[in-house]
C-alpha cells in the first residue's frame, strides 16, 4: 500500500494507524453522553480480561455503530451492562453477534424498542442454548423489526415469558407465521404479538369474532334483547343463564354461508328468549322424550317469531333438508319432523310424522304457552321410544344447525347420575360453563375446558423499572430522601377479549367521542372586534360607520379572525388498583370494572381527539414495593390491546398515593402537550402497611400534588363510592376533588371534565 | 304599521296542515296559547314537531314566525341589525322583534344548537315581564298580546357542552313528542306517503325494530318522517327492499355492520 507521500507503510503500521483513528472516533463519541465513558471504561475492562484483540475490536466496532445510530444514553448503557455481566459460559463472539443485531433491529425499530430487547436479554439467555440458536433468536427479531417495527417492543417485553413454551425454532415459526398472516395490518400484528401465550393462538378458528358485533346488534334490533355473547367450542348455540354461546366457527362454514348460519342462530336464540319460559323440570323423562319436548319447543317459537316476522321463514327453512325415506335411525325421524313442522310444503306418509304435525297445528291456539311443548313431546317421545329405532343420546346433536342445544331450557334438578350425565353429555354442552352464575354475569375467570381461556394471574414479578422517590414526612417538615422504591411492571394481557361494557357506558362513549372531535375538529374560535383579521366584523363595521356618520370618531376594531380552538391535552389517568377496589357498586358492578369503563371510555374519545392520554395504575405493599403498571402509554393506540390489559388488571394491597403521584409526574413531563393534568381515582384515602399515622400519608401525596401543579400541571382526583374523601380534599384542593357516590356515573361524569377541560 | 303586518301575512298558514293528534298534544297546547305560556316541544327528530307547531299556528289562525338555530347564530339574528343604506342606517327588525310586535308565533327550531349568549335574549319574553329590551336601539319592545314563544329541543343529541340552561328550560312548559303508537304512526304514514294499508303497517314495523337499536348501533332509530319517505318511493313504484335501503338504511348509518343489520331486520319483517 502506498500512502500519498510514496513512502510503504507496514500493515502493522496500517492496522494501528486505522485501530489508533477508530479509538478517537470511540472517545468523541462516547464524550457527547454524560457519564457513559465510566461504563465504557468498566466494560472495557471486563471484556479485555476474556477476549482476543480480534473480539475486542469487534466489541468496539458494535459500540460505536450503536453510538452512531444515536440510540440514546438508555439504550447505550444497557448494552454496556450487558457486556460488563456477560455470562462467563457463553463466548464473547455471541455478544459481538448481539451488538451486531442491535444494530439492525435498532435502526428499524428505534431506540425504546431496543432497549426492551437488551432489558430482557439476561433472563432470556438462560432459556437459549448455543450461538446458533441466539444467532436464529436475533435474526428471527431483525426480521421481526424490519417487517414489523411496531411490534419489536411488544415481543421483546415479553420475550422471557415466550421462551419459556417455546423453543427458538417454535419461536421463529410463531413469529413468522404472524408476519405472513397479518402482514398489511399494524393493528392485527400488534395483536398478535402482544399475547402471552402463543400456543393458545395456534389455529383455532374463530369466524365469531368478525360477526360478533354484528350479531349483538341484530338480536337488539330482532328481539330488543341485550344477552351477553360468547363463543364456545361446542358445535352448537346454547342458551343459559341469559348468556347467548355460539359456536366459534360452524363446521365447514366461511363466508356468506357462516354469516348466514349465525345470522339465522341469533335469530332462532332471540326466539327462545323471548318466547321461551322457565326451565322444563325433567322430572321423569325418558331422553328421547326430553328431545322431543325441545324440538316442539323450537318449533313453537319459530312460529311465534315467524308471525310477528314472516321474513324468518325463508331464513330458516332452507336448513331443513330431511327427506322422506324409508329405514330410518331416530335422527332421521326427528329431522324429518322438525321440517315438517316449519315447512307446509313438504310431505312426508310417516305415521308418526303426520301425528306430530297434527297434533301441532291443532294447539295453534295455544302455541303462546310452552306447556304444549310439554305435552306434544311427551306424547311423540313416547312413541318413537317404543319404536325401538337407534338412538345414542352421547352422540345426539340437535339438527339443524342453527338451532341450540336446548340445554338452557331444562331444570336437571337432583337427578340420579346416571340419567343427568347422559343428557349432559348427549347435548354437547361445554363441559364447565352450568358453573356460571345464573344472572348471566359471567365470573370475573372463567375456567373453561377450552385451552384458550384463562387470563393471567398476576405473577410475582420483581418490576422492570425501578425508581426511587423522596416522601414527605409532615412531622419532621421535610423530605425523606430515597424513601420509596417504585417498580413498573409489565401488564398481563387477557387471551380472551374484554367485557363488552354495559349498554348506558356504551353510549356514553359515543357520545364523549362525538364531543371528543366536535371539540377538537374545526373548532375554531372567533374572535370579533380585532386590529385585524381576514374577514369584517360586519356589527363592528356598521358602529363604526354609524360613528362617523355621527361624527364621532369610530372604533377601527372591526375585523374578525378565527384562531385554534382548544389546544392541545395530554392527561395521565392514574388508577387505583388497590385491594378495596373490589368492593361492588350499586349495580354490581366492582369499582374496579367502572374504572377500567371509564378508562376505555376516555382513550376512545381522547383517539378521536388528538390528544394524549396515558393509562396508568398503582397500588402498594409498604415503602419498598409501590407498584406502577402502565397500560397505555402516551404512544400507545387505543387498541385492543389496551383494552385486553384493563381487562387483565387485578386489583390487590394498598395506596401509597404520594409515590405514584410523583412517577406519573415524571411520564406526564415528557409528554409534550399545551396543558398537562393528572387525574386519579381513587376509592378511599392513601394508607399502606407500615404507615400507622394516617395523616402522614396524606400529607405526603398532598405535597407531591402541590410539587406537580408547581411544574405546570394540574391534578384533580375522582373519589368513587361512599367514602367522605375529605383526604381528597386536603390533597388536591376541594375545588379539585370530585366526589362520585354513584360510581356508575363515573362516566358521565367523565364527559363533563374532558368538556371542561377543552373549554 | 302596514308594513309590518305585510311583513307578516307571509308567514301565515293558508292551508290545513295534516297532523293527526296522538296524545292530548292539541289540547294542551291550546291551553297554553290561552295564556300565551311559553312552550317547549321535546322528542327525537322526525316525529311531527314542526308539523304540529305549524298546525296549531293554522288552527289558531296566527303566522308563524320559524328560526331554524345554528351555533353561529348571535343575538342580532334574531333581535334585528342596524344596516347602512344609501341615505344612512336603518334598523332592520329580526325574525323574533318581528313576532313580537306583530303578534305572531315564534317558533326557535333545535334551539340547543345555537350559543348560550344568544339565547338568553328570549328571557325576558319568557316571563310576566314580555319584553324584549333592543339595547342598539334604545327600545323596549313589548310583546303584541297574540305572541308566544315556543321552541324544540332534541334531547338525545345533547352533549355536556351544549344544553339549556335550568334558567331557559324553566320557564317553558313542555309537552313530549315520540313515536306514535303503530296503529297511529300507521295512520299518518298512509296519509302522508298515500300508500296502501299494508305497506303502512310494515313500514312502521320496520321503523319499531330499527328504534330498537338506539344506543346500540344508531343514535335514533327510524323516524316517521322517512316512513313517509319510504312509503312514497313504493308507491312510485320502487320495490319495497330497495326503498328501505335509500330512505331508512343510507341515512341512518354509514357503519357496514349496522347497515348489514338493518337490511337483515328489514328481510325478516317482510313476508
Amino acid at each position: 500500500m502506498r500512502s500519498l507521500a510514496g513512502d510503504t507503510l507496514t500493515t502493522a503500521q496500517v492496522a494501528s494507524l486505522s485501530i489508533f483513528r477508530a479509538e478517537r472516533r470511540l472517545h468523541t463519541l462516547l464524550q457527547a453522553y454524560e457519564g457513559l465513558e465510566p461504563a465504557f471504561a468498566a466494560a472495557h475492562r471486563a471484556i479485555d480480561a476474556r477476549a482476543t484483540h480480534t473480539e475486542i475490536d469487534s466489541w468496539c466496532t458494535s459500540i460505536v455503530s450503536l453510538l452512531e445510530l444515536n440510540l440514546g444514553l438508555g439504550t447505550l448503557r444497557a448494552f454496556l451492562t450487558l457486556s460488563q455481566s456477560w455470562p462467563p459460559d457463553r463466548p464473547l463472539a455471541e455478544l459481538n453477534t448481539v451488538g451486531r443485531s442491535l444494530h439492525r433491529i435498532g435502526r428499524e425499530a428505534g431506540s425504546a424498542a431496543t432497549q426492551t430487547l437488551l432489558d430482557a436479554l439476561p433472563a432470556s439467555l438462560h432459556k437459549i442454548s448455543g450461538s446458533s440458536d441466539l444467532r436464529r433468536m436475533l435474526d428471527v427479531f431483525t426480521q421481526l423489526a424490519e417487517q414489523a417495527p411496531e411490534s419489536v417492543m411488544l415481543v421483546a417485553a415479553r420475550l422471557p415469558r415466550i421462551l419459556d413454551g417455546l423453543n427458538v425454532s417454535g419461536f421463529e415459526i410463531w413469529l413468522t407465521a404472524g408476519l405472513r398472516a397479518h402482514g398489511g395490518s399494524t393493528r392485527k400484528r400488534r395483536e398478535y404479538f402482544a399475547i402471552d401465550d402463543p400456543l393458545s393462538s395456534s389455529s383455532t378458528i374463530d369466524e365469531f369474532s368478525g360477526v360478533e358485533r354484528r350479531l349483538a346488534m341484530g338480536i337488539a334490533a330482532l328481539w330488543d334483547q341485550r344477552p351477553l355473547l360468547r363463543p364456545t367450542t361446542a358445535r352448537r348455540a346454547s342458551l343459559i343463564g341469559g348468556v347467548v354461546r355460539l359456536p366459534d366457527h360452524f363446521l365447514g362454514m366461511t363466508g356468506d354461508a357462516s354469516d348466514r348460519m349465525y345470522w339465522a342462530a341469533t335469530a332462532h336464540a332471540g326466539a327462545h328468549l323471548a318466547f321461551s319460559g322457565p326451565p322444563f323440570p325433567v322430572g321423569k323423562l325418558k331422553p328421547l322424550q326430553i328431545v322431543l319436548v325441545s324440538l316442539i319447543e323450537d318449533a313453537r317459537v319459530e312460529q311465534l317469531a315467524m308471525r310477528t316476522m314472516p321474513g324468518l321463514a325463508r331464513l330458516w327453512r332452507p336448513y331443513h333438508v330431511a327427506e322422506a325415506s324409508g329405514q330410518s335411525a331416530a335422527a332421521q325421524l326427528l329431522a324429518r319432523l322438525s321440517r315438517a313442522l316449519i315447512d307446509p310444503t313438504y310431505r312426508d306418509d310417516h305415521g308418526w310424522i303426520e301425528k306430530g304435525r297434527t297434533l301441532f297445528e291443532a294447539a295453534m291456539p295455544d302455541w303462546h304457552t310452552p306447556d304444549i311443548s310439554r305435552r306434544i313431546g311427551g306424547l311423540l317421545g313416547n312413541d318413537i321410544g317404543q319404536m325401538r329405532l337407534q338412538f345414542n343420546p352421547r352422540t345426539h346433536i340437535v339438527e339443524p344447525a342453527y338451532r341450540d342445544d336446548n340445554m338452557g331450557l331444562w331444570d336437571f334438578g337432583d337427578q340420579p347420575g346416571e340419567l343427568a350425565e347422559e343428557i349432559e353429555i348427549g347435548a354437547e354442552s361445554v363441559r364447565l360453563e352450568q358453573r356460571e352464575r345464573d344472572d348471566g354475569k359471567p365470573n370475573d375467570r372463567i375456567d373453561e375446558a377450552s385451552p384458550r381461556a384463562r387470563p393471567r394471574q398476576t405473577a410475582a414479578t420483581e418490576g422492570i423499572l425501578v425508581a426511587r422517590y423522596p416522601e414527605w414526612d409532615y412531622a419532621l417538615g421535610r423530605l425523606r430522601p430515597n424513601w420509596v422504591t417504585v417498580r413498573e411492571t409489565e401488564p398481563n394481557i387477557a387471551t380472551l377479549p374484554p367485557e363488552p361494557m354495559p349498554l348506558g357506558s356504551e353510549m356514553i362513549a359515543r357520545r364523549m367521542t362525538a364531543i371528543a372531535r366536535g371539540a377538537a375538529i374545526g373548532r375554531r374560535i372567533r374572535e370579533k372586534r380585532q386590529n385585524e383579521g381576514e374577514i369584517l366584523d360586519l356589527d363592528a363595521c356598521i358602529a363604526a360607520a354609524v360613528a362617523r356618520r355621527g361624527g364621532l370618531p369610530p372604533d377601527e376594531r372591526v375585523f374578525q379572525r378565527e384562531k385554534p380552538g382548544p389546544r392541545d391535552l395530554a392527561l395521565l389517568l392514574l388508577l387505583d388498583m388497590s385491594q378495596s377496589t373490589n368492593d361492588k357498586g350499586r349495580d354490581g358492578r366492582s369499582l374496579l370494572a367502572v374504572e377500567k369503563d371509564a378508562a376505555s371510555i376516555l382513550g376512545a374519545a381522547f383517539e378521536a381527539a388528538g390528544d394524549a392520554l396515558a393509562i396508568h395504575a398503582f397500588n402498594s405493599d409498604g415503602r419498598d414495593k409501590v407498584r406502577y403498571v402502565q397500560f397505555k402509554s402516551f404512544s400507545d393506540p387505543m387498541d385492543s390491546i389496551v383494552r385486553r390489559r384493563l381487562s387483565a388488571m387485578i386489583s390487590e394491597h394498598s395506596t401509597r398515593l404520594g409515590a405514584a403521584l410523583r412517577h406519573a409526574g415524571n411520564h406526564l413531563k415528557q409528554q409534550r402537550a399545551f396543558r398537562h393534568v393528572v387525574v386519579m381515582l381513587t376509592d378511599g384515602e392513601p394508607s399502606d402497611i407500615d404507615v400507622q399515622d394516617s395523616a402522614y400519608l396524606v400529607e405526603d401525596a398532598r405535597h407531591a400534588a402541590q410539587t406537580l401543579r408547581r411544574s405546570g400541571a394540574d391534578v384533580l382526583a375522582f373519589g368513587l363510592g361512599q367514602g367522605s374523601f375529605q383526604a381528597l380534599d386536603r390533597i388536591v384542593g376541594a375545588k379539585f376533588a370530585f366526589r362520585v357516590p354513584r360510581i356508575e356515573t363515573l362516566p358521565e361524569r367523565m364527559i363533563q371534565l374532558y368538556a371542561r377541560l377543552k373549554t | 304599521m302596514t308594513d309590518k303586518t305585510a311583513t307578516l301575512d307571509q308567514y301565515r298558514i293558508v292551508d290545513e296542515p295534516y297532523y293527526r293528534q296522538v296524545g292530548r298534544e292539541i289540547d294542551l297546547f291550546s291551553a297554553a296559547y290561552a295564556s300565551r305560556m311559553p312552550v317547549m316541544l321535546k322528542g327525537p327528530t322526525g316525529c311531527g314537531k314542526t308539523r304540529f307547531i305549524e298546525h296549531m299556528a293554522w288552527r289558531l289562525g296566527k303566522p308563524l314566525v320559524t328560526v331554524a338555530c345554528h351555533e353561529d347564530m348571535t343575538a342580532s339574528d334574531l333581535a334585528g341589525r342596524w344596516l347602512l343604506d344609501a341615505d344612512g342606517t336603518v334598523w332592520r327588525d329580526g325574525p323574533l322583534t318581528t313576532a313580537v310586535r306583530g303578534g305572531a308565533i315564534c317558533y326557535l327550531d333545535e334551539i340547543v344548537e345555537a350559543r348560550q349568549d344568544t339565547t338568553v335574549v328570549i328571557h325576558p319574553l319568557t316571563d310576566d315581564r314580555r319584553i324584549l329590551p333592543l339595547e342598539k336601539r334604545g327600545e323596549l319592545v313589548r310583546a303584541h298580546p297574540d305572541f308566544q314563544l315556543v321552541i324544540s329541543y332534541n334531547p338525545g343529541y345533547q352533549s355536556a357542552i351544549k344544553d339549556l340552561k335550568e334558567s331557559t328550560k324553566q320557564r317553558f312548559a313542555s309537552i313530549d313528542f315520540g313515536y306514535p303508537e303503530m296503529p297511529i304512526e300507521t295512520e299518518i304514514v298512509r296519509r302522508e306517503a298515500k300508500v296502501a294499508a299494508d305497506i303502512a303497517e310494515l313500514l312502521v314495523k320496520i321503523a319499531k325494530h330499527s328504534r330498537h337499536l338506539k344506543g346500540h348501533g344508531l343514535d335514533e332509530g327510524a323516524s316517521t318522517r322517512m316512513l313517509i319517505n319510504a312509503g312514497r318511493l313504493v308507491e312510485q313504484g320502487i320495490m319495497l327492499d330497495e326503498a328501505c335501503e335509500v330512505t331508512l338504511v343510507a341515512p341512518l348509518t354509514d357503519d357496514n355492520d349496522v347497515r348489514r343489520v338493518l337490511r337483515d331486520t328489514i328481510a325478516a319483517c317482510v313476508p
